[in-house]
């Protein structure tokens, strides 16, 4: 419906100045391809721009928000590439005007802008990796979780890893770049004003990627601290391909071939369920 | 007009809260200030949303049996698609938490694109005729789902896109969504003066039988590049084109059941004297 294509445009114009300015400038251009008629294109070209620029803090506020579940992933990025202007930037990029049209979610925006940067930091991607997979699980608890609830769901009783909860396999050396990237964060949170200066915390050299065996993280931000956990081979294969519905009794099945008997393999579905890490439910 | 209109009940004069606000410098509490001035404070409209749900104030004066209504911050009443199953579920617990009235909440945008956290935004709707059925098809299935009188509210904002007067394009959401309206009496002061409108543009051939609720605040002048707009501060007084749409709806609004002065972050002895002004305006017993 035309009405939520202009609600859109208009979010694009209050966070973009330099769309804004096509927009007003140029209408038939900037709006190419928008199902919206001429009066539509008019009404948005018309718009005060003075009106769009009373929150002058608002592209900062949106990037204080990114950067809270971003933390490690910006440190990386800005000491890589030493502007907060490349932050901004952001919002100029097509990452973020495909998620405002398409309803999609500004920080999986963020995460794609910052891979589209293609930095040197070896770190990064599997830092963003972890980030990212913790912003994830924080979203399926806060709408209905598509994994499960798009899915077609099985007609008996059925399990599937809960909503918030996610498996990922990265670097070894993962935390420990993240908890020394973290350390110089909190050195600067005690005294913000060294940002300023030239001879502040500065993100440490950190040891190159492929050095340790990969790391199986359980992603579970809900069970408070981190937020990850190291459940071991069998459990972290075995959420993992819970990611639907799965009727009980393949899920048992799937934890069998896994290597565990009958009997254990109960035992462990019974542990996960009531650690909150797998749901069961009937039809 | 729907039962669940019809038999709202008369509240009186109420105080706002928002989720943690005892942790601003200055907040007023409502259990307190109700103590300290008999007859003054009715009823509290809490402002929460699903995420972090209710607080310990909220709690204390709910748990007293104290009349509420329930101020969602957390739901695109403009977009039908935000009205999702969990969403639902979460509220209806709130709401029978806190046994509210009825449920109201600015009817716009709370956040671009879906619920997230970094998403959170006020703005207005579009103010066209398709927007303001889609937004009646959204109240309509939130006081199903909720079984509940669903009251929307007219949103603040600087900017708005689309040809309908503020009014004429609630008018079409209430009727079209058989439900109570919440007039804020300071956001429409400032939509009248951002299109340079006279406060009481478009008062003639509202549906002011569904008005139930009017809110009324402070605001403060600001210029922008030589634009002059009003900032919803929610400051102790008022300005007079405020309280003249205030009067004005007073008058024409004949099922008006409540009435909110959003203050609670101003020292008690500066809002004293309007909850006197608006409990004379509107008595509890009617």
């Amino acid at each position: 419906m035309s009405h939520q294509i202009l609600h859109r445009v208009t979010a694009r114009m209050l966070w973009d100045d330099q769309f804004a300015r096509q927009v007003f400038e140029a209408p038939d251009q900037a709006l190419a391809g928008l199902d919206l008629d001429d009066e539509e294109r008019a009404a948005l070209a018309t718009l005060d721009p003075r009106a769009l620029r009373v929150d002058p803090l608002r592209r900062r506020r949106t990037l204080q928000a990114l950067c809270a579940e971003l933390p490690v992933s910006v440190a990386l990025t800005l000491s890589e590439l030493g502007r907060i202007s490349s932050l901004d930037a952001y919002f100029q990029s097509a990452p973020f005007h495909r998620a405002m049209m398409a309803r999609g979610s500004m920080f999986l925006a963020f995460t794609e802008y910052l891979r589209s940067l293609n930095l040197r930091c070896p770190q990064l991607p599997d830092v963003l990796r972890v980030e990212e997979a913790l912003g994830v699980c924080r979203r399926e608890l806060e709408r209905p979780c598509p994994r499960i609830s798009a899915a077609p769901v099985p007609t008996h009783v059925w399990t599937a890893r809960a909503p918030g909860v996610g498996v990922l396999t990265v670097d070894g050396e993962t935390l420990t770049w993240m908890n020394a990237v973290q350390q110089t964060l909190f050195e600067l949170s005690l005294i913000p004003a060294m940002g300023l200066v030239s001879d502040g915390p500065r993100v440490p050299p950190l040891s190159p990627p492929g050095e340790q065996a990969p790391k199986l993280l359980v992603v579970h931000p809900a069970a408070g601290g981190s937020g990850l956990l190291e459940l071991g081979r069998v459990v972290h294969t075995f959420l993992g391909q819970l990611d639907s519905p799965t009727l009980a009794t393949d899920a048992l099945n799937q934890a069998c071939r896994l290597g565990l008997s009958e009997a254990k393999a109960e035992s462990l579905i019974f542990d996960l369920h009531e650690e909150g890490l797998i749901i069961a439910e009937a039809p | 007009m729907s039962p669940l209109l019809q038999n709202a009940p008369r509240l009186g004069v109420g105080i706002s809260c928002e989720f943690n606000g005892g942790t601003r410098a200055v907040n007023l509490d409502a259990v307190a200030l109700r103590e300290a001035w008999p007859g003054l404070i009715h009823f509290l409209e809490v402002g929460a949303d699903t995420r972090r749900g209710l607080d310990d104030h909220m709690r204390r004066w709910a748990a007293q049996g104290l009349p509420t209504t329930y101020h969602f911050l957390d739901l695109n009443l403009a977009e039908a698609e935000d009205l999702d199953p969990l969403w639902v579920q979460r509220t209806q617990a709130i709401v029978a938490e806190l046994s509210a009235a009825w449920v109201c909440g600015d009817a716009g945008y709370w956040h671009v694109g879906a619920r997230e956290p970094v998403h959170d935004v006020l703005l207005p709707p579009v103010l066209t005729r398709s927007s303001a059925a889609e937004m009646a098809q959204a109240v309509r299935a939130l006081s199903a789902a909720l079984n509940t009188l669903v009251v929307p509210e007219n949103p603040p904002a600087v900017a708005y896109v689309g040809p309908l007067h503020l009014l004429d394009y609630y008018a079409q959401v209430v009727s079209d969504g058989d439900c109570g309206f919440l007039l804020d009496c300071s956001h429409l002061a400032i939509f009248q003066a951002s299109r340079g409108l006279t406060p009481l543009t478009a008062f003639d051939g509202f549906p002011w039988e569904r008005v139930v609720e009017l809110h009324i605040a402070g605001g403060r002048p600001r210029q922008t590049e030589g634009l002059h707009w009003m900032e919803d501060t929610h400051d102790p007084e008022p300005t007079p084109q405020a309280w003249a749409v205030f009067e004005a709806a007073l008058s024409r609004a004949k099922n008006l059941k409540a009435v909110v002065y959003e203050c609670e972050h101003n020292p008690a002895e500066e809002v004293y004297d309007n909850f006197v002004r608006l409990n004379d305006a509107f008595p509890v017993e009617g």
